[in-house]
Parts: C-alpha cells; structure tokens; sequence
C-alpha cells in the first residue's frame, strides 16, 4: 500500500496520523495542564507534588527544547549545521532582558530609573537604543525580530557565496565568538560581565511569585506545542521536500531548477526566530542573561542536543534537549568531579552507535527481536511469491 | 732588642686580617642587627667598602630570603625548584652562607635541604629597605648579569646624583656589552642635564639625541619649560625630535615582530588541522586539545628533569618537542582508529564526536595536573633577549619560536611533496576513491594523517608553553583564530595556511590599531570582528578558501 | 511512529521524575553543608583550591567530632561555570538537598545570580572573595574584603611617606564590574585625599588581551617625573604580558610600582613569576605571615592535598580567598555551636560577631554588616610566588560595603540589627519610639 500524497490531504491531516495527533496531545496536556497543576494544586506532602524548583527547571528545559526545535529544522532537514544558534537565542534574551531591566524601576539597589550597572558606570541616561524596550509588544517583537534580521543579513551574505558545511559552521562559530567579545564590553551598554540580571517584573507579574513562574512555564510549553506544530507544518510542506532535498545532494537541488538560496535563508531565518522565542521566554524563568551564553560552546551544545535525540526528526529534538540537559543537571550533583566524562561518552557514544539518535533506538531494537524471534519456513514459495506480488501492485 | 721589637710588631701585623675584610664581615654580620639604627649603619658601610660580594646578602635582606640559622646568616633561594616539599608539607631547601657564597654542605657533600621553618627571618622595616635600593644599584654596576648593569645604570641616572659619574665612566671604560656601555652613557649624560654649564648641557643633549636616549625624554621634556638659554633649548628640541622618530621606528618593529610571531604560532596551529580537513574532511574539534597535550607533555619532561637531573635543567626543552609531538600524536591516532575511522564520510558528525572528545580530554588534565594553570619556566637560553636597538628587545623565545614553526613548515612540506608518504597522501586529497582504486591504502593514510596533525599541534603546544600560561584552558583559545585561518587559507596547499595566518594575524592587528586610534577601548575586539565580516566577504568570492584546490568535484 | 511516541512520552516522564527524586530519602543525623564552587569551566582555574580548603575545613571540623555531637556532610556540585547553573545548583541545594548552609561563588555574576534564591529560600551564603562591596545581602555573609578592606588601604599606602607619597595614578583594570566600581571608589577616594583628576588615569582591557604595548607607553609617559603608581585590577591571564611589557619598557617597582589586587600565590604558582618580582599586592592574608597557627594550616593544607592525591600535592599554595573560606567554615561552625541549632534563623544572629583566629591573625565577622573585619597587608611579590610582608594596617579594618566615597550610595545604611534591618536602603525599617 502506498503513503497517499500528503498534499492532497487536509491540513490537520498531512501533519500527523489521527492516533499520532493523540499522543500529541496527551503529550501538551501532560506538560501544559498536569505539571504545573502537581505544583500548585496538589499539596507539597503528597508524592505526586512537584515542587517550585522542579517546575522552574522544567521550564527551562521547554524553552531548550524550542531552541532544538529551531536547531533541527536548520541541521535535520537542511543539512545545514549552524554552529552560532546561540547568537539569536542571545540576542531573544537580551531583547527581553532589556525590557525586564526597564521594568525593575525604582527597586534596582540604587533606587534609580536607570539599570543598576549604569548607575555605577556613571551613565547619565539611558542609550538611544533602550527607551522603546519599555513596552513589552516592542520586545516581544524585538526578540523575534533582531534574530531575524540579523539571520536575513548574514545568511544573505553566507548562502549567497555558497559557503557549506564544514566552513559554515567554522563562520557561525566565529560569529558567535566574536560577539561574545563585543557583548563584553561594558561600553555597548549592555551590562558588560555581569549581563542584564535582578529582575522584578514582567508584564506586571512580579517573578518571585510562583504563579509567575507557573505562568511561564505554560507559556514555554504552549510556544514549544505551536512551535512543534509550525516546524511539522513546514517539513510536511512540499517546502519541506525541498529542504530535505538540499539536505541530501544541493547540487542536484540546483541542477533541478530550484535555487537553494532562497529556501536555505528561509530556514536560517525562521531556526533564528525560533531561538529568539526561545531565549526571551528563558531569560525571565532563568533570572539572568550573560555574554557566556554566547559563548561557542554553548551553540555546540545545541548541535549535540539534536545529535543525541535524533535529527531529523522534531520529535528527537526536543527528546535530545530534554534529555541531555537532564542528564548534565544530575550527573554535575552526582558526580562533580568527573561528570564531563561521562557527558564526553554520551556524545561520542551517540554519535558512534546511534546516529539517528535516541528516537531511533526503538526501532533497532525491534528490529534486533525481529532478527531474534523464529521465522516462518522458507518452504512455501508460490504462497510468498503471490502476496510479494500482489502487494506491490 | 730593635729588631725583635720590629719583628713583634711585623708579626703582630701579619696576625691581623685584613681591616677591609674585617670590616665587610663586620658589617654583614650586623644586618641582622635588631637595632634598625645598626643595620643602616652597616648598610651604608657596604656601599661605601663597594665589595661586590655585598650583592648576595643585601639582596636578600630586601627580599626577606635573609634568614639566621643559629648564629650564621644564611640565604633561601627563591626559585621554587630548588626547593623540596615533603608529604607533610614541610618545605625544605639548600641554603648558601651569606658571608662567603658558599652552599651549606651536608655530611656526603652535597648542599643539605633544610627544613626552612627552624630558621629565622632578618627583618627589614619598608624604610629600610629604601635604603638598600640605592647601594644596591651602585653595587649592580659590576655585577655578572647584564640586565642588572642596565637597571643600575638606569637608577642612577634617574637618581641625578652628580658623584655617580666617575662611577660610571669608570665603569664605563671596563663596560664590554654594547648596550650597557649605551645605558652607561645615557645615565652620565642624563646627570649632565642638570649641570650648571649651557655648554655642558647642550652636549649632554646632543649626545642623548644621538644614542636615542629615552629614559631622558620625561628629564628632557620638562626642561622645555625652564631652560633659559636658547642653544641649550634648540639642542634639546633636535634631540628629542630624534629620540621621537627613533621611538615610532621602535615600535613599528616591534609590533611587526610580534604580529609576526603569533601569525607563526597561529600558522602551526593550522597547519595540522589543514593537513586532516584536507585529506579526510574532518574538522577537528579537539585539536585545541592535542595543543595542550602537547603542553602538558613539555610540562612533564620539565618537572622530569627538575626531579631527576637538576643540572642539566636546561635541555629539557630539547626532550619535550619530540616528546609533545609524540603524546600528541598518539593520541590522534587513537581517537582516528577508534573513532574517526567509523565516522567516515560524516564530517558533521565527526565534528561533535571530536567535540566529545576534547570535553573528556579537558577534563582529564584537570584531573591529573589539576584545574589551575602551571607554570613553565623557560631554559636560560631561550630566557631574555637580543637588544638590536635602542630600546627594543626582541625576546629570544619569539625568534625561537618563528623560527620553529618554519623549520615544521619545511618538515611538513618536504613530508608531503618529498616522500613516498605525502604522495599517497596529496593522492588521497585530490580524489580519494580514485587513490584507493590505484592502490593507496587510504585508510592508513588517513590515521598517519590525523597523527602528523595532531603531532604538529602538539609540537606548537610546547612552543607556546614558553610564550604564555598553560591551563586546560589553553586549546579554546587559540581554535577558532586557527580555524578561520583553514577556512580562509583553503585546503590543499600549504601555502594557503600560511598567507592565511600571517593576513589573520597582520590585518587583525593593523584594524587592531587603526580602530584604536579612532575608538580606544573597541580597539581589540572590533577588530575581531572585522576580521571575521572581512572573512565573509572574501569567501562572496572564494567560497573554499584563498588557495582552494581547482577541481571538479562535486558535492562536498 | 506511534511506539516511537510513547517511548519517548515515557522517557520525559522518567527524566522528570528522576530529576525531581534525586534527592532521596533525609538523613537526619549528619548535618549538610553545600559547596557550590566552579569545577570545570574557566573559573575552575581559580575555585578548585576554594573546594579544596572547604572540604579540608570540613574534615577538620568532623576529626574534632563535628557539630554539635553531628558529622558535617558536604554536598559538593559543579556549577560548571555557567551562571544559570550556578542559580539552578543553589536551588537545589537549598531546596532538594536541604543544606544548613552553602560556601561558594567566586565572580560577582555568579553571585548575583544565586542572590535571589537565597533570599527566596531562606539560605545563608559565606561568600569568600574579594569583591566591589554595593552590596549587603541578609542571606550572604561576606568574608572577602570590601574595596575599603583592600583597595583603599593600598592607596593610603602608596599615598603616605612609607609607600612612596605618590602623587600620579594610573587605575589600570580588566573590562568588568569589579575594577569599574573600585576604581570608581579609588578616584573618589584620591579626590578626596587632594590628588587633582589630571594625576589620575583610568583605562581598561578586555578579557584575555595580551598587546599592553601602548597603554604600558601610556603608563610610562605618565610617570616621567616619579612619584606616580599603577593601581591594577588586571585579572587572570592578561597579568603576565602587561608586567612582561612593563618591564620591557623599563620600568621598575622602584619607578613606578605597580599594586594588584587579583594576583595571589594560588595565581602565580602558574605563572611566570620573573617580570613580576618587586611588584606590590594587596591582600589580608599572606601564605608568608610568620604566626604559628598559619605554618600549623599550611603545612595541613599541603599534607592534605598530597594526601587525597590532589593535583601539586605538597607544592599547593594557600591565598586570602582560600583563607577566607576557611574563615567561613569555622565561624559558621562556632555560630552553631552558639545557637545551638543549624536553624537558618538563628544562626545568622549568632554569626555577627564571631571572633576567630584564622591563620593570618584574629579576626571578627562585624555584628550588624554582614562583612569580616581584617586587617590589610601590602606585600612585595617574590621569585618563588610568595609574598613578602611591606606595610600592614594597624588593627582591624571595618568593612564598608556601601562606600563613603560613591555619591549614589554613601547614604546606605548596611545594618542588619534592629532597628535598621537594612542592607541597602537609606533610612531605618523600625522607628525607636522616643521615651516617654
């Protein structure tokens, strides 16, 4: 039986199998309404109770996984590996940090409507460039749109010469490395070393208080769900072949009559929006942003997220982010010491022995208890014969 | 009765030591006097007997390494490998006598290591210890080393004190080294300024013009606005006029050198990891790693010989190259048999596998040697510099270190455009299931490749191991200025590495100064940036590098 | 795909119940500390040694039978140098681990970031090194030195007849929050003193740069006539080029000394110590202070790094953060014993005004500030990495957190006891009723 030509289904259908679009669900309900529902509704006595700490890190963890999400459509399905994603989930977060200082007002340690670190720098009013982010529909905005444009100027001038691979993702890692000294400097204005941190408020909700944190959460989830929904949407499109194509022989792509260009800047542009979302919804749940976050090692570590979970497929995105982070937040109690070992296997383990990720580990297996199980007799040929025929009619 | 009286008192004489050596014991001895008054005292008798033996121990009472065993002064080394820690934490090490120089022997011979807390520091109060500055100086005026003549020289001609010029043309006239004869000069004249006499000072100006003297441009400086007559102030204009020019000509030079000694250690970085992207396609994520292997290892053969053959400290340097090159490499070839090896024809996968790799490997070193940075101390012959004018050293591990990385890139050429090896290995770079059609086993290829690689960083490791800090730190700040060089330089050529890593290094730090000039403080890092969009926009025209190999293949 | 599905739900569930179970079930006999000190990462060059001196304080304190008749247990994470991480390990800590007590944090950043959550969780934090003060804190108790503590006795030095009556400063510094607000102390504590602004010079360098060519020329020019001195707040791995250059150029510590606040023995055991010999630091606590209980703690420090196998074994070094910690450890023990509880409540009351003999002498932690009271010793850098003593203060040196010197903060009052119950506001929380 042939796959129908997803686009001769409807919408809602070409995305996923009814039965798929059930765990989908079950999936964000668990995440989105049951979670935070352990947090706040059942009492802190109870096993089931999930505490304050444990809600929070899970946010953080969404947001990754959002991060990945962006990361996967960029490197699963364009091929293209783009060491620098943590530069827009930077920038996403210093849109919204900027605003968060804004809105700390007059509780900051100097009593001043200036950011603290200005105070102490002398400043004597804020930089042109802060005033607009008092409002929070500008950095919201801000914080999807400088990712993308910057993305739009440097894809431009990246996919247009062609450069590829292995020497992109050497460039996307100078970028992120050069502007993690610039972000250092204290003359930008951007807090320097000690980043833009001590928030108060956001939209009038004060952080400290769990319902707040609560809220974000379920903002995370919910933006991760859509998020999900929109990166399905766009690998399930005939775009989405065309991405897949380019991933497997771009020249053939060329040859074919499509320009690469195009599309490649679409989904460079559209993985950096991705991150922008990612890193102003996990600034205010964090509590700090920081040049370090900017830092080349961090991009890699997105890369590896996506290796681990699985490329190419969004599921092992977010299964890789979620996973990894994991496993670094227990291994750095369990093991102080020596935990980078640990970490260094996995990523090496992965890539060796499951290169599909953790996403295709079900499959080897069953596909190891297939080899394992008893086969039928070899002996009834004209029966086999006729089935292989006919299913292939 | 005469004659005995003559020869009692001939012989009463004889029996007499020496009133100068008297004196000079005498005057050691007080130092650690507990009246302040007594130690001053027998200070300035020092300076006065002007013994140079005095060096030893008036230097250590500055530096608190005067120490009293008993009753006999005695002095600590400061140099921490001349010490022994015990398990218990005790600290032990040689001590010399302060009077005559010599090491306080044990019963076989040989210097005794002294448990250091049973003696007891001579202390000199700040005060005092200003007064020490001053005899020491004019002590330093004959002492062995070079570098102290100069700073002696250089005190006392800052210290304008007319008595020191007999000392210094005395000096002077002894004086052998070139330079120091110059920094003698410049000291005497630099005392002159302040003559009396116009004519004395116009001369003094002159001369100081003429030997580039820049220690006297402050002195000079400000006689701009206090000296009266004329031809004294047109001496003083020309000289500083020429002092200047000689300056900016100074610095040229030396920025020049050293934009030229980084782009060497820059180009030998990249030198190895061009070599592997080049055969195999693979960008090495851990070759910052293999440099500080290859670091460490240099750190090793050093500790080695400090604990095994203190006297021979010096050639350790010599060990540890090949040894750095071999850890390095060995290590590459592991991770390229055991790892690489199955990642073939995944670069992008190789990448975050090697990226696993150099995550475990940082962290072993910082198990094994520990998280702080380690010290290396240079061997005496790569320590110090070559003065080739006027104020401006250029330090010999620099020029070692320019020079080594030519001697590798000679190495390297000669591997692969000389030898059977670099034949296969040229093959395999150009087209790969072509070489292995005709016979080239490409898979060793492959793992010697990624060996010499690895090798060659970790020789370039133990080079910086003299220019700077080695912590685990040390791969991730050199591997991302080496892989914009591969990127920009292209693979297939070596000369493609090193004009990239000599434009890198130069363009950086000419943007470095232009944009300093303009915007002080952006100066370092906008260059960075400048170089990385300067990068982009060259690769608009060449996308696979300045020197990429011409060929049709295909995808990549 | 649908198998695929609930794998992968299951494994989510699973790595969120193991993340949230991680803590297991409570002792209750042992007390628990947190060290929260950067392990890997690049302030693990520095912090390793302050988990070191912890831990050794920690095994010291169980070897004389612990706590109020309880072993101390130390529950030892890597926060791997990552800032959010830091925020997230401090939760944990708090929350999951239930620790009496954390020592940790190391950069101003990555107490900022912790800051909130002790706040929130009720915690108390021993903060061991020297920072830019404009901050007091109710949950952190501060035993590294205030910029009154360090920077400013160092410029009282360099401006008496002892340290040379210099007249000209160049604040030297790398780009980060620490040099900015000393330096901005510095300059308004030089006014003050009658230097006028044109003999002072501030200038910073990013991380990591290496070229001090020109500002060394800069340094030279400015101190042609003597009498000038360079205040340094260069950090880390841009110290040995700028004192290579320095001396290269021909300066000497006689000419123009240079005085450090960031370079301690710990520091220079790595490094290249001969263009910085003759050169000045500031610290409180030197590895070279000749008193009985610092040999008797150096020589443990030594012995027990060689004896856990710890990498320099017997030729580890020991420094003012590390003393500092130390420090912190033992007055948190003797405020227990006090109070006889590990109640957060009460032993922060109990801490204020603890006297110990640390290694480097007595010192106090201040009864209402929250700071260390200690005293400040200039010291002359030495071939070997020691320090050899030069100047010290007479006594004790208060701690200032909100200096006299910054205009926007020199109103703030830090006093935690009543009735201010304050760290950084500028008037009283209770009013004293007036006596009738």
């Amino acid at each position: 039986m042939q796959t129908p030509d997803p686009s001769t289904l409807p919408l809602w259908r070409r995305l996923h199998t009814p039965t798929q679009w059930i765990v989908v669900a079950a999936l964000a309900f668990l995440v989105i309404v049951v979670v935070p529902l352990l947090n706040s509704a059942v009492p802190p006595s109870s096993p089931f109770h999930l505490s304050d700490f444990q809600v929070t890190l899970f946010g953080k963890y969404l947001t990754y996984a959002i991060l990945a999400l962006g990361m996967d459509l960029l490197w699963g399905y364009t091929g293209i590996l783009s060491l620098g994603q943590g530069v827009f989930f930077a920038l996403g977060g210093y849109c919204m940090g900027m605003y968060l200082m804004l809105h700390i007002g007059l509780e900051g340690q100097y009593h001043n409507e200036l950011p603290d670190f200005m105070v102490f720098l002398n400043w004597p009013k804020l930089p042109w460039y802060w005033p607009p982010f008092r409002s929070f529909g500008f950095a919201s905005l801000a914080a999807v749109g400088v990712p993308t444009l910057f993305a739009a100027g440097f894809g431009f001038l990246a996919f247009r010469s062609r450069i590829r691979g292995v020497y992109l993702s050497i460039i996307t890692q100078a970028l992120t490395y050069a502007l993690m000294l610039l972000f250092f400097l204290n003359e930008l204005g951007l807090g320097g070393n000690n980043g833009l941190t001590d928030y108060k408020t956001i939209a009038g909700y004060r952080l400290k208080e769990m319902s707040t944190l609560r809220g974000l959460y379920v903002a995370s989830g919910i933006v991760l769900l859509l998020s999900y929904i929109a990166c399905r949407w766009i690998t399930r499109s005939k775009l989405g072949r065309v991405l897949e194509a380019i991933r497997d022989g771009e020249n053939r792509v060329r040859f074919s009559g499509y320009s690469p260009v195009g599309f490649k800047l679409f989904v460079f542009v559209a993985a950096a929006g991705i991150a922008g979302i990612a890193g102003a919804l996990y600034v205010p749940q964090v509590g700090i942003i920081n040049p370090s976050r900017l830092d080349p090692a961090e991009s890699i570590e997105v890369a590896i997220w996506v290796a681990v979970g699985g490329r190419g497929t969004l599921v092992g995105a977010v299964l890789g982010s979620l996973v990894v982070n994991g496993l670094k937040s227990w291994l750095t109690n369990k093991y102080p010491g020596s935990w980078l070992y640990v970490l260094g296997a996995v990523f090496v383990g992965v890539v060796m022995l499951l290169p599909d990720g953790l996403v295709s580990l079900p499959r080897r297996l069953w596909a190891g208890w297939k080899k394992l199980a008893p086969r039928a007799p070899m002996y009834l040929p004209t029966v086999t014969v006729a089935k292989e025929k006919e299913q292939s009619a | 009765m005469r004659h005995v009286a003559q020869c009692l008192v001939a012989l009463w004489s004889l029996a007499q030591t020496p009133p100068a050596a008297d004196e000079f014991a005498k005057a050691v001895t007080e130092l650690a006097s507990r009246d302040r008054k007594v130690q001053e005292a027998a200070i300035e008798t020092l300076g006065r007997l002007r013994d140079s033996r005095a060096l030893a121990p008036l230097t250590a009472l500055r530096q608190g390494t005067l120490f009293l065993r008993g009753d006999v002064l005695v002095i600590v080394p400061t140099e921490k490998e001349k010490k022994v820690f015990l398990k218990d934490g005790t600290e032990l090490a040689p001590l010399t006598e302060a009077l005559s120089g010599k090491p306080i022997a044990g019963p076989d011979g040989r210097p005794a290591m002294i448990d250091v807390s049973s003696l007891k520091r001579v202390v000199a109060t700040n005060a005092l210890k200003q007064k020490i500055v001053p005899v020491l100086s004019s002590l330093s005026l004959a002492s062995p080393d070079p570098d102290a003549r100069k700073s002696a020289a250089g005190r006392m001609g800052e210290d304008r004190a007319p008595e020191s010029i007999p000392l210094l043309q005395a000096a002077m006239a002894q004086e052998r080294d070139r330079w120091v004869r110059q920094a003698m000069d410049e000291a005497i004249q630099m005392i002159r300024l302040g003559d009396a006499s116009a004519s004395v000072r116009k001369e003094a100006a002159r001369r100081l013009g003429e030997i580039s003297g820049s220690n006297a441009v402050p002195q000079m400086k400000q006689m701009l606005s206090t000296e009266k007559d004329p031809a004294v102030m047109d001496a003083l204009k020309a000289a500083l006029k020429d002092i200047e020019s000689h300056e900016s000509l100074t610095q040229t030079v030396s920025t020049s050198f050293e934009v030229l000694s980084l782009s060497s250690v820059l180009m030998m970085i990249a030198l190895g990891l061009a070599i592997t992207f080049g055969v195999m396609g693979v960008i090495n994520m851990a070759h910052g790693e293999m440099l500080m292997i290859g670091a460490y290892a240099a750190y090793s053969v050093q500790n080695l010989f400090q604990a095994v053959l203190p006297g021979h400290y010096d050639w350790y340097f010599v060990v540890a190259i090949p040894v750095s090159f071999l850890a390095a490499a060995s290590m590459g070839m592991l991770i390229e048999r055991t790892l690489l090896q199955r990642l073939y024809g995944r670069p992008l996968e190789s990448m975050l596998a090697t990226w696993g790799i150099s995550l475990m490997l940082q962290q072993l070193v910082r198990s094994i040697y520990g998280a702080a940075n380690v010290d290396i101390k240079s061997p005496s012959y790569l320590s110090g510099g070559l003065q080739v004018m006027s104020g401006l050293t250029l330090s010999y591990n620099r020029i070692f270190i320019f020079g080594f990385s030519f001697c590798c890139l000679l190495g390297i050429y000669l591997l692969l455009y000389r030898s059977s090896i670099g034949l296969r290995i040229r093959a395999v770079v150009q087209n790969r299931s072509m070489s292995a059609c005709l016979g080239v086993a490409t898979g060793r290829v492959d793992a010697l490749t990624f060996a010499i690689g690895a090798g060659v960083a970790g020789m370039a490791g133990c080079a910086l191991s003299q220019l700077g800090t080695v912590g685990p730190g040390l791969g991730q700040t050199y591997i991302v200025d080496a892989f914009m060089v591969v990127v920009l330089g292209g693979v297939g050529k070596l000369l493609g590495t090193v004009v990239a890593a000599f434009g890198i290094g130069g363009v950086n730090k000419i943007l470095e100064s232009m944009i300093g000039s303009a915007l002080p403080k952006w100066g370092p890092i906008l260059s960075k940036v400048a170089v990385l969009v300067l990068l982009i926009l060259l690769l608009q025209k060449k996308p696979s590098g300045l020197f990429a190999i011409k060929g049709r293949h295909a995808d990549a | 795909m649908k198998l695929l599905k609930g794998i992968g739900a299951a494994l989510v569930l699973a790595l969120f119940a193991a993340t949230g179970a991680s803590a297991g079930e409570q002792d209750k006999e042992p007390i628990k500390v947190g060290i929260l000190h950067s392990l890997s990462g690049t302030m693990a060059i520095s912090e390793v040694s302050l988990r070191d001196v912890t831990l050794m304080a920690i095994d010291e304190i169980n070897a004389a039978g612990g706590v109020l008749g309880r072993k101390v247990e130390a529950v030892v994470v890597d926060p791997a140098s990552n800032w959010p991480l830091f925020a997230e390990k401090a939760k944990q800590l708090l929350v999951q681990d239930k620790v009496s007590v954390v020592f940790g944090c190391w950069t101003s950043v990555s107490r900022k970031s912790v800051l909130p959550v002790f706040e929130k969780e009720n915690g108390i934090l021993f903060y061991p090194v020297q920072y830019e003060g404009e901050e007091c804190s109710r949950s952190v108790f501060y035993t590294g030195a205030a910029v009154n503590q360090q920077a400013g006795p160092a410029v009282d030095y360099l401006l008496s007849k002892e340290g040379g009556s210099k007249k000209k400063f160049y604040l030297l510094g790398t780009d980060y929050v620490y040099p900015r607000t000393t330096n901005k102390i510095l300059r308004q504590q030089l006014i003050a003193n009658g230097i006028p602004e044109a003999n002072i010079e501030e200038e910073y360098t990013p991380f990591g740069h290496q070229d001090y060519q020109t500002i060394v020329r800069k340094i030279k020019a400015f101190a042609a006539g003597g009498g000038a001195a360079v205040v340094s707040t260069i950090n880390g791995d841009s110290n040995v080029p700028f004192y290579k250059e320095f001396a290269n150029q021909g300066l000497t510590s006689e000419k123009c000394p240079v005085v450090a606040f960031s370079v301690a023995e710990d520091e220079l055991r790595g490094m290249d110590t001969s263009s910085l010999v003759g050169h000045l630091a500031a610290w409180n606590y030197f590895q070279s202070i000749d008193a009985p209980q610092n040999k008797t703690f150096v020589k443990a420090f030594k012995a027990y790094c060689e004896k856990n196998g710890l990498p320099g074994g017997a030729k580890r070094v020991t420094d003012d953060p590390m003393e500092a910690a130390y420090i912190g450890v033992n007055i948190w023990r003797q405020a227990v014993e006090q109070a006889g509880t590990t109640n957060v409540d009460a032993v922060r009351q109990a801490i204020a005004g603890q006297h110990f003999l640390a290694p480097g002498g007595w010192v106090q932690m201040d009864e209402k500030n929250h700071h260390l009271k200690k005293p400040v010793i200039i010291g002359e850098i030495l071939a070997d990495g020691q320090f050899q003593e030069v100047w010290r203060t007479k006594g004790l040196v208060r701690a200032e957190p909100w200096s006299k010197f910054v205009k926007d903060s020199k109103e703030k009052i830090a006093d935690w006891t009543w009735p201010n119950i304050t760290g950084n506001e500028t008037k009283a929380k209770f009013e004293v009723p007036a006596h009738p």
